[in-house]
């Protein structure tokens, strides 16, 4: 009797127990899929090969239409130059395990919602949250300077080759990959700049005692910066900071200011002289009240922060107040930076206020992009 | 003949020696609104003739030089469309000169906080084609941290709206900006903009070297500081810009913090010539285009030599601006850092006096070109680590071909910028000079450049910081994006389908693209 030739996934299996070593790929029949974990981006490379020669559709965010799922946390490797104040860090590595890494060289990553430190890199670049965001660092989307990413036609690439504070040489083609869903190219690794926290760091509170007030005091505090802002600033609803203080005293207002001042003695000095001049309506908050908030002991407020967020566009601070006012439950404004904002509420409040919609050329655009670099729609 | 070039040097020197470019477009055409430019791309591309965008034509790399076709002259495209402080953002057509821009953003209180060096002879549009940065860099960013939207009309006459911060979509904004008109044409923008600084701190430092500088501000960037103005002189750029000399005269200035200690003999050569030195400097100008720059080798061997006996150190403009008290502190934290690393205070005077004069060196040009030399600039940049080096990798490749100069600035707390400055004797259209000499300058000039990049590739810097890429550096795309060319590719694909927009540049052509 001759033996039932080895069906496509058979294959496939055989093939990337080959090229990652078998305890690296495992499968499962219901519902029929198969894991791999590549340990580097010549092995994410070697997976999507296998996975087109197959021809099953591939995914690094197990999206339910992939047989292969790529795992990531294999890429974990974090490199720190003290010098130029850049890491390169795995896709995989949580945000969380990163921050650590790079604390230990007496540097940071800049602020992060507590909620965002289980995810990985290469899921908050991916797929950014608003919220991943600060005054004087903006979008943390836009801080990678190089990535190294894997294309189902063009294997593994460097974007930029080398890595620099700024340049102009054409269209930032990062940003292709950056906010693609995984359906672009598979993120590898980043090159990100890190802060050095300052000798001196304060924070800093102020209850202001209308959500109006507070919205306004927030605008005046990033624009009376000169845009640049202080390293973090947020509005956040008065029975959320008194949940994270353990139900401490809050002097009764309608919402508090929050900023996080680092640097020098002397800037931050004045950058704290500053905020309390605009917010010379609030009552000051206690150090220890800002900071159960803003510095929390590790993952202490992660489960008050509200799950649902969105992006605020540029908000003026009328139309600021108005979105927060609407929300009946707890609510966050946070990542605030020059063009925006991102309000953390429950899903239940943000489903009220419009969604905004990308307008459908530029929907069209993406998907003509995506058609034209993985022509077999590989990856998903 | 006025839309034949832009101020590519390289055309220039056809210019100079007073002939025709050969590279003309066929028709020129000034489009008022969208409505007309999408109109003309459509009919660019049923006849499918190049289609070249063009602003003011302040651009160094020939990216709005046409072979042929149609060029698009945007400036009647120059309305402020809208300013909304509350919202703290400005909405503009591309054609607007950077100097009118600012002026309606003043008449509210507010800036864009972007001041190229060619704002007088430069469009909002230009900017944001090219990726351009202006002095204000370090603490503002470049343009491409300002704008929020742009309205783009693709090869394919389609108009796109785009923005950084769709939900679920990549940000296809920084897509089209720096895309040097290959893809569309930006039509109209938004941007951020920030209330006027209330006050400036302007302050000049002299540095024994520029590593020490570029040290200090290193320091200064990464405690957190952010400075409007970040300019480190190399010691010849220091010396050629008369910046230590004013510096001298006005010692020891007000608010200085210490005096600069001049070696006895200098001082008193300095005493001696100070009256002829204006005179003396125009003679060494002169000389040194009708002479020293046929060898350029020498003379770079001799100004390395020489400078750090005459006029050693190197000068640093740093400003900080913004809330009078916050600059303040920014001023005085940053003091305690460079003079941490080596830097003598010179007060206000070195950074008053080139706040007065930051534009001027966009019309000195001409002046090089009358006196029979070419001049032109490279703007790298680099990570710390690498930036020394990328500094002297280039001075050292370029020294054969023209005298050399850079200086510092757009500095990042992850690195900086480079500017460097070539000076080389040119021949075409002198007395005595045939035609021949026209193309021995055309061909030094591109060796050159040739040499420059490449050093530029090696030492691991990348090729343009804001001048962008045009023709000029072409050929060098491949080296700076390696494969992810292909996604470049694959934007033109979709968006310029027919290849109408801007062809011959950025690399688009293929890697053995000629200068």
């Amino acid at each position: 009797m001759t033996p039932e030739p080895p069906s496509g996934r058979a294959l496939l299996l055989d093939r990337l127990r080959g090229q990652l070593g078998p305890a690296f790929v495992d499968a499962e029949s219901d519902p029929p899929y198969i894991r791999c974990r590549p340990g580097d981006g010549a092995q994410v490379a070697a997976a999507l090969a296998a996975a087109r020669v197959g021809g099953v559709r591939a995914s690094c965010t197990f999206a339910r239409e992939a047989l292969l799922h790529l795992d990531l946390s294999r890429l974990d490797r974090v490199a720190v130059d003290g010098k130029t104040l850049l890491c390169t860090a795995g896709a995989g590595i949580s945000l969380g395990r990163l921050q650590s890494a790079v604390r230990a060289h007496g540097l940071s990553l800049g602020p992060l919602p507590p909620k965002s430190l289980p995810r990985t890199l290469g899921a908050a670049l991916a797929a950014p949250r608003p919220s991943e965001a600060s005054p004087s660092l903006g979008r943390l989307r836009d801080r990678p300077r190089q990535v190294q990413a894997v294309l189902p036609g063009q294997g593994e690439m460097d974007l930029p080759v080398r890595p620099a504070p700024r340049r102009a040489a054409g269209p930032d083609l990062k940003q292709l990959l950056i906010g693609s869903r995984g359906k672009v190219g598979i993120l590898v690794s980043a090159t990100l700049p890190l802060v050095r926290p300052g000798p001196e760091r304060r924070l800093v509170g102020w209850m202001l005692p209308t959500v109006e007030a507070a919205a306004r005091a927030l605008w005046q505090v990033l624009h009376g910066l000169g845009g640049i802002g202080p390293m973090d600033l947020q509005l956040v609803a008065p029975g959320l900071l008194r949940a994270a203080a353990s139900g401490t005293e809050l002097p009764a207002g309608g919402a508090a200011l929050l900023l996080r001042a680092e640097g020098p003695a002397a800037l931050v000095a004045a950058q704290q002289a500053l905020a309390r001049a605009r917010c010379a309506d609030g009552t000051e908050l206690p150090e220890a009240l800002c900071a159960a908030w803003l510095d929390p002991p590790e993952g202490a407020p992660a489960a008050l922060w509200p799950t649902g967020e969105r992006a605020l566009s540029a908000p003026s601070p009328g139309e600021l107040a108005a979105v927060v006012r609407a929300c009946r439950g707890p609510w966050v404004v946070c990542g605030v930076h020059v063009h925006g904002a991102a309000l953390c509420a429950a899903a239940e409040d943000l489903e009220d206020l419009p969604e905004a919609t990308p307008p459908a050329p530029a929907t069209r655009l993406y998907e003509q992009l995506c058609a034209a670099l993985d022509p077999q729609r590989l990856l998903c | 003949m006025v839309y034949a070039r832009d101020m590519w040097p390289r055309g220039l020197l056809a210019v100079a020696a007073s002939v025709r470019p050969t590279e003309l477009p066929e028709v020129v055409v000034w489009p008022q609104q969208t409505a007309q430019v999408q109109q003309v791309v459509h009919l660019c591309r049923r006849h499918r003739v190049p289609l070249v965008p063009f602003g003011a034509g302040s651009g160094v790399c020939g990216g709005a030089v046409a072979r042929g076709g149609v060029v698009m002259d945007l400036k009647r495209m120059r309305r402020v469309l809208a300013i909304d402080p509350e919202r703290s953002t400005v909405t503009f057509e591309p054609g607007i000169l950077g100097t009118h821009l600012e002026g309606a953003l003043a008449r509210h209180g507010l800036t864009l906080g972007h001041f190229p060096s060619s704002i007088m002879c430069s469009t909002a549009g230009g900017w944001l084609a090219t990726r351009s940065a202006g002095q204000c860099s370090t603490r503002y960013g470049k343009i491409e941290d300002m704008v929020q939207e742009v309205e783009l009309v693709a090869g394919t006459g389609e108009v796109l709206v785009l923005r950084g911060d769709e939900p679920g979509l990549p940000d296809l904004l920084q897509l089209a900006v720096g895309s040097e008109g290959t893809l569309g044409i930006i039509t109209r923008a938004t941007c951020a903009v920030r209330r006027a600084p209330q006050a400036r701190c302007m302050r000049g430092w002299s540095f024994p070297w520029v590593q020490a500088a570029c040290e200090g501000i290193r320091r200064v960037l990464q405690h957190g500081l952010r400075p409007a103005v970040v300019r480190i002189y190399d010691e010849l750029d220091t010396l050629m810009s008369g910046q230590r000399r004013r510096a001298l005269a006005r010692a020891p200035a007000e608010g200085a913090s210490e005096q600069v200690a001049l070696e006895p003999g200098l001082e008193r050569w300095l005493e001696v010539l100070r009256p002829d030195m204006q005179r003396a400097r125009r003679g060494l100008q002169r000389w040194l285009v009708s002479r020293a720059l046929a060898r350029p080798q020498l003379l770079n061997r001799m100004a390395g030599q020489l400078v750090p006996r005459l006029a050693p150190g190197c000068m640093l403009i740093v400003g900080f601006e913004g809330e009078a008290a916050v600059a303040e502190a920014e001023e005085r934290a940053a003091a305690q850092d460079l003079l941490a690393a080596g830097g003598h205070d010179l007060g206000p005077g070195p950074g008053e006096h080139w706040l007065a004069h930051r534009y001027d060196i966009s019309f000195q040009m001409p002046k090089a070109y009358a006196a029979g030399a070419f001049v032109d600039t490279l703007e790298v940049a680099a990570d710390w680590e690498r930036l020394l080096p990328l500094y002297e990798a280039v001075r050292e490749a370029v020294s054969a071909h023209a005298l050399v100069m850079a200086h510092f600035s757009h500095a990042y707390p992850d690195g900086c910028s480079i500017y460097f400055t070539f000076a080389a004797r040119r021949q075409g259209g002198l007395p005595g000079t045939g035609p021949e000499a026209l193309e021995a300058d055309e061909r030094r000039y591109d060796a050159l450049w040739q040499t420059a990049l490449q050093a530029v590739v090696r030492a691991g810097g990348t090729i343009s910081h804001h001048h962008g890429i045009g023709r000029l550096k072409a050929p060098f795309m491949h080296a700076e994006h390696g494969r992810g060319m292909a996604l470049y590719r694959a934007l033109k694909a979709v968006l310029d389908p027919d290849g109408i927009l801007n062809p011959g540049k950025m690399g688009l052509d293929g890697p053995a693209e000629a200068l």
